[in-house]
């Protein structure tokens, strides 16, 4: 079970603009998919959050745990043709406050532009990592597209 | 009906936890607190929600409390 609380730097912006959430200890997981499984929530209602790289700085992508990343439809929505995945080292150095692997939808030193997948922004509570790899969130998505200012887009793979 | 609603910092155990929908059409989902955590702007309460499930809630404005009868409570 997880030990180490979440981060701050997400559960201070929540609580700061008097959001709801749930806190869901969990099994340290390394992927979407198994903390889809740990927390026991089909894997089409997680989501899990790519950090990207764009021209401008960061941007981050919030899809289905079940799901790949179309990077050509993140290009289109953005409207920029330089976007590609952050690397490691750039995560670990950018976002700190966060594990690796863990960064969640909101929170943290940038205010990232978000793009929300529209299969995640119609459920009515989305599940993510809340910037550990033991812990997860449960909110509604619609508190979560309001309060990152998000773009409801379709990022996916057909 | 024996129950009355009040601040969501002001739960006690047994009580239930009510959070409203957004959405048109979207139920409020509702909860019994088992136990309070923390105090004052911090306070946070463990919770059985109506499908079983149990997790740490963090109230925010959406949430309220209504009271059970004090012989229902558990303190």
């Amino acid at each position: 079970m997880a030990t180490q609380a979440p981060p701050r730097a997400l559960t201070d912006v929540l609580r700061a603009n008097e959001i709801s959430y749930e806190l869901i200890p969990h099994r340290h997981t390394e992927s979407a998919a198994a903390e889809a499984r740990a927390v026991g929530v089909d894997p089409r209602h997680v989501a899990k959050t790519i950090v990207l790289r764009t021209s401008q700085g960061f941007a981050r992508a919030v899809l289905p745990a079940s799901e790949r990343l179309d990077l050509g439809k993140v290009r289109a929505a953005l409207g920029d043709r330089d976007v590609r995945l952050a690397s490691e080292e750039l995560l670990g150095k950018e976002y700190a406050e966060f594990e690796l692997g863990a960064v969640p939808p909101v929170g943290g030193a940038h205010a990232d532009p978000v793009l929300v997948d529209r299969r995640i922004a119609r459920d009515d509570a989305i599940v993510f990592e809340a910037g550990t790899h033991g812990h997860s969130v449960r909110m509604k998505a619609a508190d979560l597209v309001a309060l990152a200012r998000a773009r409801i887009v379709d990022v996916c793979k057909p | 009906m024996g129950e009355t609603a009040t601040g969501i910092r002001e739960g006690h155990e047994g009580d239930v936890v009510v959070v409203s929908g957004h959405r048109v059409g979207e139920r409020e989902r509702t909860g019994e607190i088992l136990e309070v955590v923390g105090s004052g702007d911090h306070v946070h309460y463990r919770v059985r929600w109506e499908d079983g499930r149990e997790t740490l809630f963090y109230p925010g404005s959406d949430a309220h409390v209504r009271h059970a009868e004090p012989a229902k409570r558990r303190s």
